[in-house]
């Protein structure tokens, strides 16, 4: 059991909203992502640990740039190249009325040594997903009249050429379902 | 399943150590130099859809599925599928009924090519087909339908494509996995995954389970509680008091799901 008080160092805090973003590698090494906010801290940021012979990581934080990230998903190809989805705004809190969500995406080759470090971007274009707070308590928030536009999480896989697809919610200027990969595609 | 107490012992002195072409798209290039091709999954033009809450899977010859819930709003859990790897996708469509639209839905495909979907009604109804066309529902045995179920999850072991896992919480508190050996056909169950002293508090809602691509008898769930306070609330106390969620924890099969 991780409890977030002694994984990090905090007084309080909240590990995520609602569901963890677990992932497996080939080699059976275990990858958790949460999306934390610690202490009295408004910011909510995305931290990885994966498990070892040893035992479980440190957290590493994965983003970069902007305040609040939330709803991680994670899928990964060999051992170490891991990649992640979420939605991030520049607010400075997930509760923030005014606040923009975008997509992000972010990846590593290194996600087993001690400080990888990921290359980050934006997905999709300039029309936000969100616009508002994101409940973090589902349908127990939605019921307290919170905003559960974009519910409790998205997804992202890998195909058979190691190519991430990803695929996300907007609930802003009208309702849709997305999804991305690179290309070329995987194919033949 | 057995809930692992020391799981997550980090070193931090833990206590216990389709055949339809996607709609408008935009592109990007990473700084790997990797082009970027973003998709808007189409919706049928009359009938209701879902959009939220997107989850995608993959199987064998480059098919892709993705589905969407948008829990408590009347329309239906939605299906997509890819036949190339993501490059078309068909226009969305459900899979089966509910009275009450969708609350949940998952989608997987097995090794062997055949498709399974559920939708969280009033219960668990879980689908399975083998060719994404003709689809079948499964059958449960009690409590099945009347265990008030949240968050389902749908999980296939490579190595066994016949057998399929369906975990779901049950009344918000402890995870319970129901299993089946006939591609879904029917299931036994439930079996508890969650439980014990420490790990029981009033609300858990667990992960989409993991599969051991080493030995799939080895599957790991991961679910988040509430602290202390939690521990001392009886299971269905799903409210605002179960939270901030600050636990993590890890339960761990290595029989298949069978325990």
């Amino acid at each position: 059991m991780l409890d977030v008080t002694t994984a990090f160092g905090v007084d309080s805090g909240s590990i995520g909203h609602l569901l963890p973003a677990t992932a497996i590698d080939r080699a059976g090494t275990l990858y958790v992502v949460l999306s934390a906010q610690l202490g009295d801290s408004s910011t909510t940021h995305l931290w990885l640990i994966h498990s070892t012979q040893a035992g479980w990581t440190k957290p590493v934080r994965i983003d970069r740039g902007v305040p609040s990230n939330v709803f991680p998903a994670i899928a990964v190809s060999r051992p170490g190249h891991l990649f992640v989805s979420w939605y991030s705004s520049d607010a400075a809190d997930f509760n923030a009325d005014d606040a923009h969500w975008f997509e992000s995406f972010a990846s590593t080759r290194h996600a087993l040594s001690a400080h990888p470090s990921f290359e980050q971007r934006r997905l999709g274009d300039a029309t936000p997903v969100h616009v508002g707070p994101v409940d973090n308590m589902g349908n127990v928030g939605f019921n307290l009249g919170q905003d559960w536009g974009l519910r409790d999480f998205q997804a992202v896989i890998v195909d058979r050429c190691g190519h991430p697809h990803v695929t996300w919610a907007r609930d802003y200027k009208g309702a849709r379902t997305f999804t991305a990969t690179t290309t070329p595609y995987c194919e033949g | 399943m057995r809930t692992r107490h020391a799981a997550l012992g980090l070193s931090l002195a833990l206590s216990c150590a389709v055949a339809g072409v996607a709609g408008a798209s935009a592109s990007g290039t990473s700084a790997s130099g990797n082009e970027w091709r973003v998709a808007v999954l189409p919706t049928p033009a009359h009938g209701g859809s879902s959009y939220s809450e997107p989850g995608i899977a993959r199987g064998p010859h480059d098919v892709l599925v993705a589905n969407a819930c948008t829990a408590n709003a009347g329309g239906p859990s939605t299906y997509w599928l890819s036949h190339d790897n993501g490059q078309s996708w068909s226009t969305g469509f459900p899979v089966g009924t509910s009275a009450i639209g969708c609350g949940d839905s998952d989608a997987v495909v097995g090794s062997d090519g055949w498709f399974y979907a559920l939708t969280l009604g009033t219960g668990v109804s879980v689908f399975s087909s083998p060719d994404a066309k003709n689809w079948r529902e499964a059958t449960f045995p009690p409590p099945h339908g009347t265990d008030q179920p949240d968050r389902p999850w749908l999980v296939t072991m490579p190595h066994h494509p016949a057998t399929v896992l369906m975990l779901n919480s049950e009344v918000g508190g402890n995870v319970v996995a129901w299993r089946s050996t006939d591609h879904a056909k029917s299931f036994t169950g439930p079996i508890p995954v969650t439980g014990g002293a420490n790990g029981e508090a009033a609300l858990m809602l667990g992960s989409r389970p993991l599969v051991d691509p080493r030995d799939d008898n080895t599957v790991h769930m991961f679910y988040e509680t509430v602290g202390a306070a939690g521990l001392t609330q009886p299971l269905g106390t799903s409210g605002p008091s179960q939270f901030p969620l600050s636990q993590l924890w890890e339960a761990t099969s290595t029989d298949g799901g069978r325990s």
